[in-house]
């Protein structure tokens, strides 16, 4: 070797980079989650529910006939109310029931930032969410039942889920953040949670028209169920649901979850820094500056989701609709074949002196254009009904009925047309928003392939349980 | 008990490596906390004692972070309070609830603590290691915390305290709920981290023997205010001075036999009183006559009153000939304020 040749230097020992804490804490609390065995036991729990349902639905002999994607939209439903009840129940454990155990005090003696411990624990929860999704995608695809759902329903479930999960695990967070026993955030998380969920108690009129705008506001599960109702099983396009704003396509229906995930994060984001062995709020929020800033963002906040929402609910407007206005009680409808629909259109005189006779009937059209031209005459035993005048501002309810004869996707829609005065006038017929019918033909699920999922995920489930309780058994010497 | 060594190794030290001045505690209208100050040296073992409510809680959450004063200040190894996070990583606590994750064991959790004082993994975890063997977990690193004993949790909550290897170390009640062998192996432990580690120590305790025989200094609090400060001997000639009962002196005689000796001793020409001690049948407080020139009397005196009585074929059950103790200084500071 000669002199000069190069001699490799002995390297230097590589310095080990310590992890950010929150994934340090997001790591130990999602472990202790999985492994010490509450977040699978909440997890086989849903699994078995789901596993009874899924098979009720299948085998049943009338249950059989709601269609697959139906059924997928309902699951879908469930899954995501499931997984905000299981993450809201953990977060609300999360803080206030390390409080109680002491634990809390043991981190905060540590160097750590109290917003990256909050932040850590947050994810920790969140993860129970996509372990729902995981276990429910096998019951999708067999209720799916070899239609094309399947992949827009696990994207838009776990997209718009995703969302919503976030904003209740945080607003759980929350609640914990600022409870001193563990008491107390569960009945506060618990009684957060009925109020979100008791539009849906509401009688089906009441979920229609201003008051159905004002629960949407108010609650995004109901935007979000409906979004997924009108993509999934209605087939309209997302195209459908945006509205322009501004020059832009905003889809109104997925702003209201959209913010609430946002909105939520960032409170318990500001909050974090308010982790204290004691319960209590950031110090922001006792400032009064801070609570105006913060009153002034939610005003900004619901102002967004109100005038989004608002949009949903815009009517076509045209000369005729500013004289007579007619208005329908509900916007969609999903039947099988065969099935019969009654509804209620509103008709109200808005001119300035009393109608003319006018004629209200029903159409029906065909939106698949390859699909069988509509005769309304068979579908509805009374398709056109008359009334003699208004009275300025007077309204009258009419009923109609229609049977579903052909399995497909229609719009039906009402006219309403003030006889003219002269035979050389016209008048602008008023036109109501369409009902949007999505009609299933008649095919039966095929409940065989069901079972293997309804016994098989809760046994795997049960069976990882088991090997991780009998390894650390075993790792810690016992027998 | 471990005897007290006031002069040996690193605990003679004198350099200050926490101070308190004014520390003051509202809550709501409540004070707390009365204006506490104090200062403690590096390696040196400080008692704090107090009654329930005294605000010895109070004053450790303040002191490690955990609660911010009304007002006052501390500082610790020269970091002022007003940068907690600096001093977290100077102290180590052990929170009187342990908090531990049953389901854990001593090495995932020493591990996760060290990762959170920003060790990276595998550092951490060598350090755990160490930890566990330190505090004699090795046997049982591996095990769910969920299966350790009483006095298992407190050393690995004691290794926790340790695990960024602190300046200070804090100890809340450490060997309450103990058995004697436990208070005995974990008295011991808190004693080796003085000498090994040149750290500093607080330690609460209700158990005054524990202070006694492990602290350097005492601080007794009582209503919030500090009614005694300093070493465990100035607290207690402190409160001699303050008129305390007899010279701490006693003997325990069969309480048929109390009037007996109390008669007899009295007739003595050292002893000046020797009267029934109230609230504890069967014991009788000796005073001694103080010699013309004030001087401590001779220690054979005792034996004097030993042999007097067992001539009187009185049954001694119990002399003690101690001066006087921190029990009594205690109780005698602490009723004092209350009233």
């Amino acid at each position: 070797m000669s002199s000069h040749e190069h001699v490799a230097e002995p390297r230097a020992p590589r310095v080990e980079s310590p992890s950010p804490t929150w994934w340090v804490v997001f790591a130990r609390e999602a472990t202790d989650l999985w492994v010490g065995g509450k977040g699978l036991t909440l997890v086989l729990a849903y699994t078995v529910m789901l596993g009874v349902w899924s098979y009720v639905m299948a085998s049943n002999t009338d249950l059989r006939l709601i269609p697959p994607k139906e059924m997928v939209w309902e699951m879908l439903e469930a899954s995501i109310s499931v997984g905000c009840f299981i993450c809201m129940i953990a977060a609300a454990d999360n803080i206030s029931g390390d409080r109680e155990r002491g634990a809390l005090e043991a981190l905060l003696l540590t160097p750590t930032s109290r917003r990256q411990l909050v932040m850590g624990k947050f994810l920790a929860t969140l993860s129970l969410w996509p372990a729902v999704m995981a276990v429910t995608i096998p019951y999708l695809a067999v209720l799916s039942q070899g239609t094309d759902i399947l992949g827009p329903a696990s994207m838009w479930g776990m997209l718009t889920g995703t969302a919503l999960v976030s904003g209740i695990t945080a607003v759980g967070m929350v609640i914990s953040l600022w409870s001193n026993s563990l008491k107390t955030s569960m009945s506060a998380a618990l009684g957060l949670f009925v109020l979100i969920f008791m539009p849906f108690a509401l009688p089906g009129h009441a979920q229609t028209g201003p008051m159905g705008l004002l629960l949407q506001l108010l609650s995004p599960l109901m935007a979000t169920y409906d979004f997924l109702a009108k993509v999934l099983v209605n087939n309209r396009a997302l195209t459908d649901h945006a509205r322009p704003v501004g020059g832009l396509l905003v889809w109104h229906h997925l702003i209201s979850p959209a913010f609430f995930g946002l909105a939520m994060f960032m409170l318990l984001f500001f909050t974090s820094t308010g982790l204290r062995i004691e319960a209590g709020r950031a110090a922001w929020t006792r400032r009064r500056s801070g609570r105006a800033t913060a009153a002034l963002a939610i005003a900004c906040l619901l102002g967004c989701m109100g005038s989004a929402d608002g949009l949903a609910g815009v009517a076509p407007s045209g000369p005729a609709a500013r004289e007579l206005e007619i208005s329908i009680d509900r916007h969609h409808a999903l039947m099988g074949q065969g099935d019969s629909l009654v509804y209620h259109t509103s008709l109200t005189n808005r001119a300035t002196e009393t109608s003319p006779p006018i004629t209200v009937a029903m159409n029906i059209i065909n939106l698949d254009s390859r699909g069988d031209v509509v005769d309304p005459e068979d579908w509805s035993p009374r398709r056109t009904q008359y009334i003699d005048s208004l009275r300025v501002g007077e309204s009258v309810s009419l009923a109609w009925k229609v049977n579903a004869i052909m399995d497909g996707d229609y719009m039906l829609y009402m006219v309403a047309i003030a006889k003219p005065g002269r035979p050389e006038n016209s008048v602008q017929p008023a036109t109501s928003f369409g009902i949007h019918l999505t009609i299933s033909p008649r095919v039966k699920l095929n409940p065989k392939g069901i079972l293997l999922y309804v016994i098989g995920t809760p046994l795997l489930l049960a069976s990882g349980m088991i090997y991780l309780h009998r390894r650390r058994r075993l790792a810690s010497g016992g027998g | 008990m471990i005897p007290r060594d006031d002069t040996s190794g690193p605990r003679a030290s004198s350099r200050e490596i926490l101070r308190a001045d004014g520390l003051r505690m509202f809550y709501g209208s409540r004070e707390a906390l009365k204006g506490l100050s104090f200062s403690l040296g590096s390696g040196r073992v400080l008692g704090f004692l107090g009654p329930n409510g005294a605000g010895k809680t109070t004053a450790i959450r303040i002191l490690t972070t955990i609660l911010e004063p009304s007002s006052g200040s501390f500082a610790v190894d020269g970091v002022g309070s007003s940068d907690p996070q600096t001093i977290r990583r100077k102290i180590g606590v052990l929170p009187e609830s342990l908090g531990f994750t049953k389901s854990n064991t001593a090495l995932e959790h020493l591990t996760y603590f060290g990762q959170l004082y920003g060790r990276g993994a595998k550092e951490a975890q060598t350090r755990a290691q160490a930890l566990v063997q330190e505090v004699g977990l090795e046997q049982r690193a591996k095990s769910p915390i969920g299966t350790y004993s009483r006095g298992m949790r407190q050393r690995l909550g004691i290794a926790r305290a340790l695990v960024n290897d602190p300046v200070v170390v804090f100890l809340d009640e450490p060997t309450l709920g103990l058995d004697p062998r436990g208070q005995k192996e974990l008295l011991a432990l808190v004693h080796r981290i003085p000498l090994e580690r040149n750290a500093s120590i607080i330690l609460c305790s209700h158990l005054l023997s524990e202070i006694e025989g492990v602290c350097d200094e005492v601080v007794i609090l009582s209503s919030g205010e500090v009614v005694a400060s300093g070493t465990v001997n100035d607290v207690v000639r402190q409160a001699r001075s303050n008129a305390m009962q007899a010279d701490g002196i006693r003997v325990r005689v069969p309480s048929a036999s109390v009037s007996k000796a109390c008669q007899l001793l009295e007739s003595l020409p050292e002893v000046g009183a020797a009267v029934p001690l109230r609230g504890v049948v069967g014991w009788v407080g000796i005073t001694m006559v103080e010699s013309d020139d004030g001087t401590p009397r001779d220690q054979h005196d005792n034996n004097m009153i030993l042999d007097a009585l067992i001539r009187a074929d009185i049954a001694v059950l119990s002399f003690q000939a101690e001066v006087a103790r921190l029990q009594d200084a205690f109780l005698h500071l602490t009723e004092e304020a209350i009233r």
